[in-house]
């Protein structure tokens, strides 16, 4: 009986110590002007969070999302869309990102996107 | 000394506007959602008082007190249903956003009142015990729901907006600091016109 306890709390750990995995996103600035990064996340849970800042020149943004989650990076037309509470995948658009790898980190070089590279609506 | 009356008279007078502000509506935006021509609330968010510096846990914060609106103008009760997720992140693990609900009540008399006449804030944030884990609220035809929002910022910039923004039946918060902006899912408002 006893047995059966330790192994069942030990499951239990493990499985809860997986559900903390996460997944560590940095945006970097590397241009010479401000960036206006506007990211649209789904995590899996459902919730669609909206982040928009305006970097500095060598300003990083970091987030630790869990695994799953998407990162779709939004233009200005999908930004306003986004912030009155509307859901962007439904207009067939797809995400820059889906977090699969737990415990690790990517940096995103700003410059590699473009300003204005992105996808519309 | 003729000449001199006027300008008292103009001083007077710009001193008297300048001390107007016990007028304000303290309104930063109203907005008014139709689900359909039966399903109409309107929601009135405020601008922000305080700024003040309350410590916890080793940390500072500033402090920003807004208040928020909800009126049903539809012929059916709307239940409401707030909650927020502990901290929100503006993208850098050093800021971050804390929304807690009080227990206190905001009535429009507070609307002038320094912090909208919400006391004890340090407390506020320190003591679980003082906070409500949720908002919900059932408000009946033509009735409106005057609640606070306590907004405490972990290395804010300026300037701090805040404001609910519904879409369809979820409720979101968007809160823009400086030049940051994030916004969350935070619930929802349900039309109970089966009642």
């Amino acid at each position: 009986m006893k047995n059966i306890a330790i192994f069942i709390t030990l499951h239990l750990f493990v499985f809860s110590t997986r559900a903390q995995d996460t997944f560590n996103i940095r945006f970097s600035n590397d241009c010479k002007d401000f960036y206006h990064l506007s990211l649209i996340i789904y995590t899996p849970d459902g919730r669609i969070q909206t982040r928009v800042s305006n970097l500095n020149p060598g300003e990083v943004k970091s987030y630790a999302l869990p695994v799953n989650t998407e990162i779709f990076i939004a233009d200005r037309k999908q930004e306003a869309f986004a912030m009155q509470g509307n859901d962007i995948k439904s207009t067939g658009v797809k995400p820059y990102i889906v977090v699969k790898e737990s415990n690790a980190t990517k940096e995103v070089m700003l410059s590699s996107l473009g300003q204005h590279k992105k996808l519309t609506l | 000394m003729n000449t001199f009356f006027p300008f008292l008279l103009l001083l007077l007078a710009l001193n008297v506007r300048g001390q107007s502000v016990q007028n304000r509506n303290w309104v930063y935006s109203n907005v008014v959602y139709n689900a359909s021509t039966n399903k109409k609330v309107s929601i009135t968010n405020s601008l922000p008082k305080g700024g003040g510096i309350v410590h916890h846990k080793a940390k500072e914060y500033n402090y920003f007190i807004f208040w928020t609106k909800i009126r049903n103008e539809s012929p059916f009760p709307v239940e409401l249903k707030i909650q927020f997720s502990p901290s929100i992140s503006f993208g850098s693990k050093d800021s971050y956003a804390k929304v807690v609900f009080t227990k206190s009540t905001m009535t429009s008399s507070n609307v002038p009142a320094f912090d909208y006449g919400l006391t004890n804030i340090p407390a506020l944030l320190a003591n679980e015990s003082n906070q409500l884990k949720d908002l919900t609220n059932r408000i009946l035809p033509q009735n409106e729901y005057l609640f606070y929002i306590p907004i405490f910022i972990h290395k804010t910039k300026w300037p701090v907006r805040a404001a609910f923004v519904l879409s369809d039946k979820k409720l979101f918060y968007k809160i823009t600091a400086g030049t940051d902006t994030v916004m969350v899912p935070c619930g929802g408002i349900k039309f109970l016109s089966g009642l």
